[in-house]
């Protein structure tokens, strides 16, 4: 045989093993299609629970000594809230924690805070080295999983982000080691999360996700029910939108809305899809104005938008609460939140800043955290204090609306405090 | 081999083959070659502030592409003198194939535009049927190299060595992209650049 007729062989030989090896992950990759959004509401409570009163306010975090930011919140049972945020010296620092803690909505209390992860942790999960972590998010399945997805960093800045997943079989008394997920070919850099998860019918996770390392950008990570990443929609292109919030308004049907991070009108954007979330629309700005900054949406019972934002062109001083038709075109201004004794957001001298602080306190603190008032005030200096005097800030609000008919909302207080807002749909029928 | 034992040989070879490829270990006998590739194996587990130089080099630069593992391991089988190198023209193929692909997958990935060729990954029927055709062509043009690069990433990407669910991630990987744009424009630059700036 000639070696012409051997090559020949030897190919025709080998042809029918790469023809099968291509079949089979032809066969076991078919496209995964987004099933119908989860209806969160559908369906009566079995407990209905009566605040004390229709507006409640109190601090879920009770470390006086940490920066604490990004909070985000979610209905473990009737009666039990899980709310998770950062704590560290600072934003970025190795010593950052993902820190918890339960809100008895009978007892309108918050237990001690308590660690999730740390940098540590995740390192010795991921076998990698972590230099920092930063924004978590927390749901609860419909499959009664609890998932927790927070952003790590090896390397860099936030660019350099990628987001782990855990999940608890039990409601958040254990947790599964974190894992990375992959959703960006740049070494899997880059990718962050700070929008409430949401659900579709099967289980499947929708996670709103961006980018922010060229480009700053919006995506809809879309995970199966065990946390695999399935697809990833664009929402938004280029360098100038980011952070998502997204709120479902019918079976296939959502809205996206997103942090301006460019520098031409300053408003809030918003997005839409009618395919569950396998496109987007373009991006259009609203009415409200957004100083780069995040912000977070509900649907009511009366099939409006609830959404907490900084109506701000610049800074951060003012969080507000509006409501909306789902078409965004009419606004109305419910309350505001906090807001800086400055009507311009402009700093204040320590004599004036340190009561004003300290009434702000007494009105958010809830019981509970009263005594805590001593321990913050002699922190207050370092965090909130520059040369040209001490500045309010109020941001990163995460709202949630339960089956029960109350609405929650965690945010940022000063950096210092997560605060909590709770109100009932009462409350919001007698605003109009 | 669980995707956890692949995750580890895979990083270890990370680490220390392209430290093997890059020193002049060509110069050195053989015995001492060997020798050479087995210290920096083992450098690359010495725990430094309890983590290995290949577990940081792996928090760096994520899990390479099964293409770029295998391209490594090819390449110190022909340093170690166990194998001839491939055709000049083969491998030059290849600079083109991972290149073109790189022009493909990374600008677009950056969010310059609505269309994210990298979600092919993650639906990618169509992405397997290329590569099966182009390993089907390239198998009868005789050239085994290439054919067996794609497949062995395809076998990875079935039995999900890698963590990410993305073909793409066992086809191409910045690293590789990197290198064969680097060689290709360091063969073609001398076109564009004057003579008179040329070293000689």
């Amino acid at each position: 045989m000639s070696f012409a007729d051997r090559s020949l062989l030897w190919r025709l030989g080998l042809a029918p093993f790469i023809l099968v090896l291509f079949a089979v992950a032809w066969v076991q990759h078919p496209a995964a299609v987004p099933a119908a959004f989860l209806d969160e509401q559908a369906g009566s409570p079995t407990l209905a629970l009566s605040p004390s009163s229709p507006f409640v306010n109190s601090f879920a975090s009770s470390d006086v000594d940490d920066y604490v930011h990004a909070a985000a919140l979610t209905q473990l049972s009737e009666d039990t809230l899980l709310s998770v945020w950062f704590a560290g010296s600072r934003e970025g620092a190795a010593d950052v924690q993902i820190r918890g803690a339960h809100f008895d909505v009978s007892e309108e209390t918050w237990q001690e805070e308590f660690v999730l992860a740390t940098r540590e942790s995740t390192q010795q999960g991921l076998d990698r080295y972590v230099r920092k972590l930063g924004n978590p998010v927390v749901a609860l399945a419909p499959d009664q999983r609890l998932w927790l997805f927070y952003v790590s960093v090896s390397i860099g800045g936030w660019g350099g982000s990628a987001i782990n997943a855990m999940h608890s079989e039990d409601m958040g008394a254990t947790w599964s080691t974190p894992r990375r997920l992959v959703t960006s070919p740049f070494f899997n850099i880059s990718t962050l999360v700070r929008g409430a998860p949401v659900f579709h019918d099967d289980g499947s996770i929708g996670l709103p996700v961006y980018h922010e390392f060229i480009g700053k950008f919006a995506e809809y990570l879309y995970l199966s029910a065990d946390g695999e990443v399935l697809d990833k929609y664009r929402i938004s292109r280029g360098n100038h939108s980011l952070q998502p919030t997204i709120v479902p308004t019918g079976p296939e049907s959502a809205i996206a809305m997103l942090r301006y991070a460019g520098t031409e009108h300053h408003r809030v954007l918003a997005s839409r899809t009618e395919d569950a979330g396998r496109s987007w629309s373009k991006p259009v700005p609203l009415e409200p104005f957004n100083p780069n900054s995040s912000l977070a949406a509900a649907m009511t019972h009366r099939n409006t938008l609830l959404v907490a934002l900084n109506n701000l062109r610049d800074g951060r001083f003012r969080l507000s609460l509006y409501e909306t038709d789902l078409e965004m075109e009419n606004w109305e201004h419910l309350i505001d939140l906090d807001a800086s004794p400055d009507p311009d957001g402009d700093p204040l001298p320590e004599s004036s800043f340190t009561p004003a602080l300290r009434r702000q306190f007494m009105a958010s603190s809830g019981a509970d955290r009263d005594d805590l008032l001593g321990g913050f005030l002699a922190e207050v200096d370092e965090r909130m204090c520059r040369r040209a005097g001490c500045e309010f800030e109020y941001e990163y609000p995460y709202l949630v609306h339960t089956r029960e008919g109350i609405f929650h909302l965690v945010y940022s207080w000063n950096n210092s405090f997560i605060k909590h807002v709770s109100f009932t749909e009462d409350w919001l029928e007698s605003r109009n | 081999m669980t995707p956890l034992e692949f995750v580890f040989w895979q990083s270890l070879a990370s680490a220390a083959l392209p430290l093997f490829l890059l020193l002049p270990s060509a110069r050195l006998s053989p015995p001492l070659r060997h020798a050479l590739l087995l210290a920096l194996l083992a450098l690359a587990l010495v725990p430094i502030n309890g983590l290995s130089p290949a577990t940081y080099l792996r928090s760096v630069f994520d899990d390479l592409a099964l293409t770029t593992s295998l391209a490594l391991l090819l390449g110190t089988v022909v340093r170690l003198g166990w194998m001839a190198r491939p055709p000049e023209a083969q491998l030059t193929l290849l600079l083109w194939l991972f290149a073109g692909m790189a022009v493909v997958l990374y600008p677009a990935a950056l969010g310059l535009t609505f269309v994210d060729p990298y979600r092919l990954g993650f639906a990618p029927r169509l992405l397997l049927a290329g590569v099966g055709l182009l390993s089907l062509g390239l198998l009868w043009q005789r050239h085994y190299l290439g054919c067996l690069l794609l497949s062995v990433a395809t076998l990875g990407f079935v039995l999900q060595l890698k963590g990410s669910t993305n073909y793409w991630d066992y086809l191409i990987d910045p690293a590789l992209a990197t290198f064969c744009m680097g060689v290709l424009l360091r063969r073609h630059a001398r076109r564009f650049i004057p003579s008179r700036y040329r070293s000689a």
